[in-house]
Formats: C-alpha cells, sequence, structure tokens
C-alpha cells in the first residue's frame, strides 16, 4: 500500500494514523484528502482495527486551498468532480466498520472541520479553533459537513455558525456537541490511548459487527436494523461456539 | 401460570416481574414465556401501561453466555430463528401502544440491558450496574441494544459501550440519558407506580409529552 501525497501515515499496534499533511496550516490541495481506493483498502486491512485522523504539526486542517480551488473551478466538470469525490470520501468515512477518531490540535476549519465531522468520535486539544469560514468568501461547506454538524448540534445553532463564519473554541464546540471530549494534553497521545482502550485488543470481527450494528441503526428501518442485529449475532454466536469445541 | 415470570393486574398496569432469582437470568425458557405474555398482556385492552421488574435484589443478568453458545451447530438456522424471535418480542414491547416502564435495581446487563433500553422509560435505584459485556465473550448484543441505545445516546457513548463493554453506575446512566430517574432502593415499584400512574392521569404531564414525542419519533424513523 504507497502512503499517498499530503499524508503522513503511520501504524501503532493496531491502529492506522493519518496525518494530514501541509504544514503549517495543512490546508487541503485537494477536496479528497486521500484518495477512497487508500481508505477502503486501509479499512479491509485484517491487523487494522481502528483509524486516528490527525494533522502534521501544530494544527489539524485550516481547510480548503482557495486557490486551488479557484483553479479547479475554471472547468465546472473538473470542480464537480473534485468535490463530488471528496463527498463520497468523507460518507465512506463515516460508514466505515471500524471506528474513526479524529485527533483535533490548532485550527480545524472549512473542510477540516468536514472531515473531522465525518469521523466517528472528535476528541481536541483545549486550544483547538473551530469555523465553518466559508461564507467569508461567498461559498458554502460542500463535502457534508453541514448535514452533519445539523445532527449533532441542531438547525438554529448550525445557520449561526454558517451565516457568520465566526471561529469559536473548543469549549464552545463541546457544549454544541462539535467535539465529544477535550484534553489538555497531547491530543494525538490521548486520542490514541483512547482508541486502543475502545478496540485495540478487541477481535476483528466482533468489532466491525458492532460498528455495522451501529450504523445500521440510523440508515436502516427499524425491522431491518433488528435483524440485521441478530443475524451479525448469529455469526458470532456460531464463531465463538465452534472455537470453543475445538479448544476443549 | 409460567415458571420464570410473574404477572398481575392491578389498577390498568400489567406488572411483569422475571421470577429466577437471585440474577433472573434469561434462560431458553424465559424467552418463550415472555414472548407469550407480551401477546397475552399487549391484546388486553383494560391494560394502560406495563411496568418491568425483577424480584430480589437484580433485575437481571441476562442471557447464561454457556446457553447462548449451547445451540445445536448443524442447526444454525434453528437457532438463528430463536434469536430472531426474541428481538421481535423485545421489540414488542419498544412498539407498544402503552407506556412501558422499566423498574431497575441491581444488576441489569447483556440481554436484561436490552429488554430494558425496548422500554420507553427506565426508572433505576442507586445501586443498579448496567451494561452490555457481550463484547468480552467476542459476541454483540442481539435482541435490539445496538438500535435503542443508538436512539438515546450519542455515538461516542454508544460506540463505548458496545465495544468496550464497561458498566455504568446510577449517575452515569442518568447522565447519558439512558435512565429517567433514580430513586431510592426501598422506594423503587412505589415511584416506578407514581411515575406511570402520572403518564396515564395528566394529560400535560412531561412524561407523557414524553412519551408521544418517543412514539412520533419512532412511528417517523421509517419513512
Amino acid at each position: 500500500m504507497t502512503t499517498p501525497e499530503n499524508i503522513v501515515f503511520e501504524k501503532h499496534g493496531s491502529i492506522a494514523i493519518l496525518k494530514i499533511s501541509n504544514p503549517p496550516q495543512n490546508y487541503l490541495k485537494s477536496p479528497s484528502f486521500i484518495p477512497i481506493d487508500f481508505l477502503n483498502e486501509l479499512s479491509q486491512q485484517e491487523d487494522i482495527n481502528g483509524i486516528l485522523i490527525s494533522g502534521v504539526g501544530r494544527h489539524f486542517s485550516a481547510g480548503a486551498d482557495l486557490n486551488n480551488l479557484f483553479e479547479l473551478a475554471k472547468d465546472s466538470n473538473q470542480l464537480t468532480n473534485a468535490m463530488s469525490d471528496g463527498s463520497e470520501l468523507l460518507e465512506a468515512i463515516s460508514s466505515i466498520h471500524i471506528p474513526v477518531v479524529a485527533a483535533i490540535n490548532g485550527v480545524c476549519w472549512g473542510g477540516g472541520l468536514e472531515i473531522a465531522l465525518a469521523c466517528h468520535i472528535r476528541i481536541a486539544s483545549v486550544k483547538a479553533l473551530f469555523a465553518f469560514p466559508e461564507v467569508n468568501s461567498n461559498l458554502m461547506p460542500g463535502l457534508g459537513g453541514i448535514y452533519r454538524v445539523t445532527n449533532l448540534t441542531g438547525t438554529a445553532d448550525t445557520l449561526a455558525l454558517l451565516m457568520s463564519g465566526e471561529t469559536f473554541d473548543a469549549e464552545k464546540a463541546l457544549q454544541l456537541h462539535i467535539v465529544d471530549q477535550l484534553t489538555s494534553e497531547n491530543v494525538l497521545d490521548y486520542a490514541l490511548q483512547y482508541i486502543n482502550n475502545l478496540v485495540g485488543s478487541k477481535p476483528r470481527s466482533v468489532i466491525t459487527s458492532i460498528m455495522q450494528a451501529i450504523h445500521n441503526a440510523k440508515k436502516l428501518p427499524l425491522q431491518e436494523a433488528l435483524k440485521e442485529e441478530t443475524r451479525m449475532f448469529c455469526e458470532l454466536a456460531l464463531a465463538e461456539a465452534a472455537l470453543r469445541k475445538s479448544e476443549a | 401460570m409460567f415458571e420464570t415470570i410473574d404477572w398481575h393486574i392491578e389498577d390498568g398496569i400489567g406488572f411483569i416481574q422475571l421470577n429466577q432469582p437471585p440474577a433472573n437470568i434469561m434462560s431458553k425458557l424465559f424467552f418463550y414465556e415472555i414472548h407469550e405474555l407480551a401477546d397475552t398482556l399487549l391484546s388486553n385492552i383494560s391494560i394502560q401501561a406495563l411496568i418491568i421488574s425483577g424480584k430480589g435484589r437484580h433485575f437481571s443478568s441476562g442471557a447464561d453466555i454457556n446457553d447462548l453458545l449451547s445451540f445445536d451447530k448443524d442447526k444454525p438456522q434453528q437457532a438463528s430463528d430463536f434469536y430472531l424471535a426474541n428481538s421481535q418480542t423485545f421489540s414488542r414491547f419498544y412498539l407498544a401502544n402503552i407506556p412501558v416502564i422499566a423498574a431497575i435495581k441491581g444488576v441489569c446487563i447483556g440481554s436484561a440491558m436490552e429488554l430494558a433500553m425496548a422500554c420507553h422509560f427506565r426508572i433505576a435505584t442507586e445501586n443498579i450496574i448496567m451494561g452490555f459485556p457481550e463484547s468480552g465473550f467476542n459476541l454483540m448484543t442481539g435482541c435490539g441494544g445496538s438500535v435503542y441505545l443508538s436512539e438515546l445516546m450519542n455515538k461516542k457513548d454508544t460506540m463505548e459501550l458496545l465495544l468496550t463493554g464497561k458498566n455504568l453506575d446510577a449517575r452515569e446512566a442518568l447522565n447519558m440519558g439512558i435512565v429517567d430517574d433514580v430513586v431510592p432502593k426501598s422506594e423503587l415499584m412505589e415511584k416506578a407506580v407514581s411515575f406511570t400512574k402520572n403518564i396515564l392521569l395528566h394529560n400535560y404531564n412531561r412524561s407523557l409529552k414524553d412519551f408521544y414525542c418517543k412514539k412520533f419519533l419512532r412511528t417517523h424513523r421509517d419513512d
């Protein structure tokens, strides 16, 4: 698996760490910060139980590189394709069947915030800063961030954030449920320990089944979600029963 | 008459008491009996609410792990039909047109927590232990736990509970929004009954609005 450009890829035990890399502010050169194939390949690896997304250095990401974006916009097809690829990538992250945790330090703005919102859990440094600054350039978030932030914090707060473009601190992000937890420690170390406690030593089949069930609960009609849960339970139970028999 | 469950009707409220103390373990027989009892009580139009509790010191410790794994593995269909039926039974409480209240004390883990989560309200004592230990046995919830939990909790809390199998005490459960009230141990049934009667008597009581809101959300989640 070759590491894509603009990413630093590390493995710590069963956890894959992806760091957005375009220091100092880690502007995103393209709406897709990694190719979707890379993500798919990563999620299929049997020895990876979880993914941590962070930024190189002091910041998560300050969002889209506007010069690149307007360059893309010279050709409407090119822009549309790039944006829908980016949107597809973030949807793939949020529906992945192993936990994805964002470790947020420094600035987390615009497209960077949209990446963080696609993760299942967001842990931020108390010094992290958030914003949807798109409105200042007569733009709007275009990678599903509006939909995700509305689900977390409601329409009124979302509207206020989007229309003002205001920068808000970690404490406010926590109050708005945009981040799940704050830490005054090194956020990457803290998040790595957190995700290790969550899934570090669990069998992958258990992790992927539980994550799938959690996704189903939001996406499938009730009866289907219930049936799928029981089906996955039965698969795990059959495997466990066979294992116990072979050990006996 | 059931071997594993006591029940009676009083003042329009159906009382279901898991009756296999000390731990009120959910045996295969229990699942058959609760299925039958749900049929009986939910089709009785004189019943306006249900309260589910456990006999003795605990609500229930859920299904027995060895029981869960003791199915005839040459007949996986049979096992899967059994588990599907159990999940359907619990979902009948969840989808019931009358309020269903769990009165919880002591241990309420695994399938027992799934049953409690399928109820519309949970009244708990200060000494409860709730959790989903399934992942520690390389298993997961199979009776709707992941679905009901996702409705009440944010993704982080849901993932932590299901993936780590950690236990919650009364305070944590209250803060996470999965129990509605914490009451002294000696007053559990009394408080559960007054809570239930409150829902039934006062049209503008907050609890009733909660109930209709929950029902509304449920009815419309599949649209």
